[in-house]
């Protein structure tokens, strides 16, 4: 039967593995009573003790930070502060913690064993870090085997409780749903998931940076924007490897780095929540370029906060800017929903002759014309000016382009007919 | 002028003496009358009543023998003909149950979507009549992400295909949580489909079902259904193993059918060359098209396929349109066969050309005439698509045009071996090494091994130990966990042997690429490489450059008079000699061999006149295959007494008979099953015969050629003898000088006598 197997092996999709160090095992049977934890005096040095459940124990590290500890721009008060300006903000918004107490934020993370979704993939590592009394407290739970997934969500459930609202990055897609499935197999031995609130920070940074910055991904985002730069980090796709060979040989050193990784990726979410949270409370006062500010716009628009969004269209509505014509264009949509005809047409003549919206502030200036104001030469007259945005119509496909055309043909019919 | 009726044609046949003399059988099977039985009382009222409003009154005799049996909880495997009614006798029961605990869910299996797709609407009209609220989804690559999740939670009925069970169900069971614990009735359509490779998947697949369902608390029951194989019960029992319950009493009446054995008159006597059978299908098929007479044509292969296809899209293109005619089988995309089989359900398509796609129960409605290119292959297959013909109560026409294999001329010349024969049996080897690997790795993914179970019944604790020092296991606390970061069923295809496939790009079109279809990597090393003609529906394309390391063909269209056929180089290797019958001077074993094969050079063929027109070098990496081998030497006496020469072409004509009978005895394709003849096997230096299987790790077809060499022989022996050539011919055992016939035959005989 081996030598069968050796044989099929490339077959199996089982790749060819390098010489490797003779595997120790760890010893197997550990109990409550005589307490034997591989390396413990080492994990301990690493702040780090064991907890027990039953027979089962997890690694569980705790740190403590000042709240004038700086991590990138801020410090960590700052956290503190924009929670306090939630409150008194009286615009909805996805990341608005209005109705929370800072204790309540649980900015979270977890480290799993592929990339993948499915049930084999195991989390290793989750934690967070919390607003305390007067200080900050990072809590991280390492599962130090697969047999004890029990004492970890034991431990982590107890701790936090029912109440909550999570601060994640990309939390919403997969760290969640992947504590779920772990979740579903220890089901009957732990407490139950609580309900979270969730703000998913990544949908935030893809809204605000997208263009500007060459990915979204977390590290890209504290180097860029939060000016912190971690030294020596382990990248994520080596955590499972290290992950396997601590499985091996149970020497916290190889996992070390990702408690470290980890934490930094918690600490951040910090600073990147109050930064966020700054860019929409202090809109103008906060130091953010144009494109940011109307993201913000845009983002409030998206919501249906019409009011503070036209605001702020009004305020960076421009002739020159690609930001300024954008913000022009979306205010005077927001004029003309109102139905404010004049607003509405003095913002949409204003584009006509730019660069990028000629051809749709032209043909919205016609149909103002010929629907509100009834002037039809002045309605042919845009018409005509749209149709000579060439730049505009030949920038899409075939299709579209003889559909755009048809369509202004046909309305210039119709308003010469309605002159004769 | 006017159409003529299929009556006035069949009149035709009976009285031209062309025909007559072209139709050497004539079978007719007189009309069958329904077998019916009240509907049970236990059966739900709301049932019965949604029945009655469609035309239903009563049970065919299985249907309701089914539903007792399930009642009390037995699993059963029905044999079921072609439009016999056979959805009843899984949707009665699944019905029932949900009607008594609306908690009850059911999974349904169907090999393809599209059959997914058509029970679907089926069950749905029930329900709509019944008039309560049943959930039936199906649930598969096209299933819109944001529905999924009502699906899981919400679908008393979920029908997907083994492909989805094991790449999206199982490995995600924790989202399907309560319809795990529900799950009542397991069916299994179309069971005849799951043999060889695919079968031994889908066997793995169901322990890993079964697996998870038990984890939930559930012990559903089976319900299979399957086409007429020799062995449904032993089948079906393997494949979910699992006791059944055998249906086979079938109760459905059935039409009128003439069943014609067609042989193309003979064109060279000395070397008995036939008139090619597409020829005659051309010709036959055209008559019945061109009279509106809604017919499918099967031929084995796809370039046999795109061949007829062409010639009658040119041939009818005057009197109906080219696109009333289409092609059918794999390598089209999902919508252009979705789109083909409405356009023939909806009567808007009077022609398909097919391979044996069109051999499962797609519903395409009503073909009155089914036209086979040469026998395909087995009994079991060839009742399969005379199936596609009058598939509701009226006369219809099914006509086998036999090609020059000496198989096909055995059939058609002894039409009582075909219609006395019972069907071929199904295979599967669950077992495999390389298949039982994959799917352990998959379930450890999905639920860590306990020490001391099993995999429903098979020890495993050997290949767990060998998984955890490969370091995709970990094993603690005497449980086996999945410590890989990857996903397992991801790498793993049940569908075909290499797990990557090559896929085709049109670009005739330079500023739009398009991806006109795939091929496995095996068949993409004769039909792929550079200059290689590839057709697609009819449409010729010549392969420019073949990416063999991104597994992409780059075609372009073009108009030639040519098709390539290319040839494979095959070396082979014995690791070990597992088993051996040894005689004076034949020996027989059986074992593990690595066979490595290359492609070499491709030869142009001329469309009209088959010639030889050309040929060129093919550049392509060597591919490796371990897998299980039957092989059987010869002694150096035996080459001494026939001479080096002779005994060359004995060799050879033998492995050319081998090759033809072995895969219809054991019921695989022929592609699966390889003979490759060797005047001087690597191992021994001695003349060798191996039949190995194509499938890594092998799947059982050599070795039950092993356990069965002597009938194979006597029906290789029976099969040479009744061959109308003199010396040997094309049919039979190949044409060369002197007489090879009489030379294999002494072969046979010296091997037989033991």
């Amino acid at each position: 039967m081996k030598n069968k197997l050796q044989r099929m092996k490339q077959h199996m999709g089982i790749e060819k593995k390098l010489e490797e160090p003779p595997i120790q095992r760890p010893p197997t049977c550990k109990t409550k009573e005589n307490k034997l934890i591989p390396f413990e005096n080492d994990w301990r040095l690493f702040q780090t003790t064991p907890s027990w459940f039953e027979d089962q124990y997890t690694m569980i590290r705790e740190q403590h930070y000042p709240l004038d500890h700086q991590h990138g721009k801020y410090d960590f008060s700052m956290t503190k502060e924009v929670v306090k300006r939630w409150r008194e903000h009286t615009f909805s918004h996805p990341l608005s913690a209005k109705d929370r107490e800072v204790e309540e934020l649980l900015f979270f993370d977890t480290e799993t064993t592929g990339l993948s979704s499915g049930v084999g993939n195991t989390i290793f590592m989750l934690g967070y870090a919390q607003f305390k009394e007067d200080y900050v407290g990072v809590k991280q739970y390492f599962l130090p085997g697969p047999e004890s997934e029990v004492a970890l969500y034991h431990h982590f459930l107890s701790d936090v409780g029912t109440l909550g609202n999570l601060v994640t990055y990309n939390g919403k897609a997969f760290d969640w749903p992947q504590v779920k499935t772990r979740h579903t197999f220890v089901r009957d031995q732990v407490p139950k998931l609580p309900k979270f609130g969730h703000f998913d920070l990544l949908h935030a940074s893809r809204r605000m940076w997208k263009d500007l910055l060459p990915s979204c991904k977390l590290a890209v985002v504290e180097k860029e924007i939060l000016g912190f730069e971690r030294i020596e980090d382990t990248p994520s796709y080596m955590a499972p490897m290290l992950y396997f060979d601590f499985l091996q040989d149970p020497n916290p050193e190889y996992v070390k780095g990702i408690f470290q990784h980890h934490e930094w990726d918690v600490l951040s979410l910090m600073t990147l929540y109050s930064h966020l949270s700054s860019m929409i409370l202090k809109w103008d006062s906060f130091s953010l370029n144009n494109k940011e500010k109307y993201e913000v716009a845009r983002w409030y628009e998206a919501i249906g906060e019409k009011e503070i969004s036209m605001a702020q269209y009004e305020l960076l509505k421009g002739v020159g800017s690609s930001v300024a014509e954008a913000s022009m264009f979306a205010y005077a949509t927001c004029v003309k929903k109102e139905k404010n005809w004049e607003k509405a047409l003095e913002s949409f003549s204003s584009l006509v002759g730019t660069k990028r919206y000629t051809y749709l502030a032209a043909v919205e200036c016609s149909k103002i014309h010929e629907h509100q104001i009834k002037d039809y030469e002045k309605a042919i007259y845009y018409s005509k000016l749209a149709l000579a945005d060439e730049e505009y119509l030949v920038n899409h496909p075939k299709v579209k382009q003889e559909k755009l055309l048809n369509d202004l043909h046909v309305r210039i019919n119709r308003l010469e007919k309605k002159i004769s | 002028m006017f159409k003529k009726s299929l009556q006035h044609i069949l009149d035709d046949f009976r009285t031209n003496d062309d025909w007559k003399e072209r139709i050497v059988h004539w079978h007719e099977m007189e009309e069958v009358e329904a077998k019916s039985i009240d509907f049970p009382s236990s059966l739900d009222i709301k049932i019965q009543q949604a029945l009655r409003k469609r035309g239903i009154g009563s049970l065919y005799s299985h249907q309701a023998e089914a539903f007792q049996y399930t009642r009390k909880k037995e699993n059963v495997v029905a044999v079921t003909p072609t439009a016999s009614g056979k959805t009843l006798c899984y949707n009665l029961p699944v019905l029932q149950e949900i009607i008594e605990n609306e908690e009850s869910r059911a999974l349904y299996l169907f090999p393809t979507k599209a059959l997914a797709q058509d029970q679907k609407s089926e069950l749905n009209e029930i329900i709509d009549e019944m008039g309560i609220d049943l959930k039936c989804f199906t649930y598969d690559g096209d299933t819109a992400p944001n529905i999924r999740q009502a699906v899981r939670k919400a679908g008393h009925v979920v029908i997907t295909n083994p492909d989805m069970l094991h790449s999206a169900i199982l490995p995600h069971h924790t989202k399907w949580v309560a319809f795990f614990e529900n799950l009542k009735y397991i069916v299994i359509d179309e069971l005849h489909t799951y043999r060889g490779v695919f079968g031994s998947h889908v066997a793995n697949v169901i322990r890993r079902l079964k697996r998870i369902a038990n984890y939930y608390g559930s012990n559903p029951i089976f319900i299979c259904t399957s086409a007429t194989i020799a062995n449904p019960k032993e089948l079906a029992e393997e494949l979910t193993r699992s006791p059944m319950r055998l249906v086979d009493q079938n109760g459905a009446p059935r039409g009128k059918k003439h069943f014609l054995f067609y042989n193309p008159p003979i064109v060279n006597q000395a070397l008995n060359i036939r008139k090619s059978a597409t020829v005659e299908v051309n010709d036959l098929a055209k008559r019945f098209l061109e009279n509106n007479i809604q017919t499918i044509v099967f031929a084995r292969s796809r370039v046999r396929v795109e061949i007829i296809l062409s010639h009658l899209q040119a041939l009818t293109k005057k009197h109906i349109g080219p696109d009333t005619i289409r092609g059918y089988r794999g390598g089209y995309l999902p919508k252009q066969r979705r789109e083909i089989e409405r356009g023939l359900r909806q009567g808007e398509i009077i022609g398909v050309v097919s391979t044996n796609a069109l051999e499962l129960g797609v519903d395409i409605g009503q073909l009155q005439v089914c036209i086979m290119t040469g026998y395909p292959g087995s009994v079991a297959s060839a009742w399969q698509q005379a199936g596609r013909a009058g598939r509701r109560q009226n006369e219809s026409v099914i006509i086998m045009v036999a090609g020059s294999t000496p198989m096909d001329q055995y059939i058609v010349q002894h039409p009582e071996y075909f219609f006395d024969k019972s069907p071929e049996s199904a295979r599967i080897n669950p077992d495999n090494l390389v298949i039982l690997v994959d799917h352990l790795k998959c379930a450890a993914y999905e639920l860590p091994f306990k020490r001391g179970e099993t995999f429903d019944g098979v020890e495993i604790e050997d290949i767990l130990e060998f998984l955890t020092e490969e370091n995709v296991l970990h094993e603690r606390a005497d449980k086996w966990y999945w410590m890989n970061d990857a996903f397992p069923a991801h790498g793993i295809s049940l569908r075909s042997a290499s797990q990557e496939n090559v896929v085709i790009i049109d670009q005739s079109d330079v500023s739009k690429p398009s991806v006109i279809g795939e091929m496995d990597r095996f068949s993409a090393m004769t039909l792929l490489h550079d200059e290689a003609i590839y057709l697609h529906q009819g449409t010729q394309y010549q392969v420019e450059y073949l990416d063999w390391d991104e597994k992409k063909a780059f075609v372009r269209e073009v108009d030639v008079e040519y098709f390539t056929d290319a040839n494979l180089a095959v070396q082979l290797k014995v690791l070990e000699e597992d088993l051996i019958q040894t005689d004076k001077e034949v020996t027989v074993s059986y074992g593990d061999v690595m066979v490595n094969a290359k492609a070499t050079i491709f030869k142009k063929i001329r469309l009209s006149t088959f010639e030889n027109i050309g040929s060129g070098p093919i550049h392509l990496p060597e591919e490796e295959l371990h897998t299980n081998a039957m092989w059987i030497s010869f002694s150096s006496d035996i080459t001494k007494r026939f001479g080096e020469g002779p005994f060359d072409q004995a060799l050879t004509g033998l492995a050319q008979l081998i090759q033809q009978v072995a895969p219809v005895f054991v019921m695989c394709d022929r592609h699966d099953l390889h003979v490759v003849p060797q005047m001087k096997a690597e191992h021994s230096e001695m003349p060798t015969i191996f039949v190995y299987d194509r499938y890594p790790g092998g799947i059982g077809l050599a070795k039950e050629v092993y356990q069965n060499l002597p009938t194979i022989l006597g029906q290789v022996d029976h099969l040479i003898s009744n061959c109308r050539c003199e010396h040997g011919c094309p049919a039979c055992v190949g044409a060369a000088e002197g007489n090879i016939k009489a030379l294999v035959k002494r072969f046979i005989r010296l091997i037989r006598v033991k």
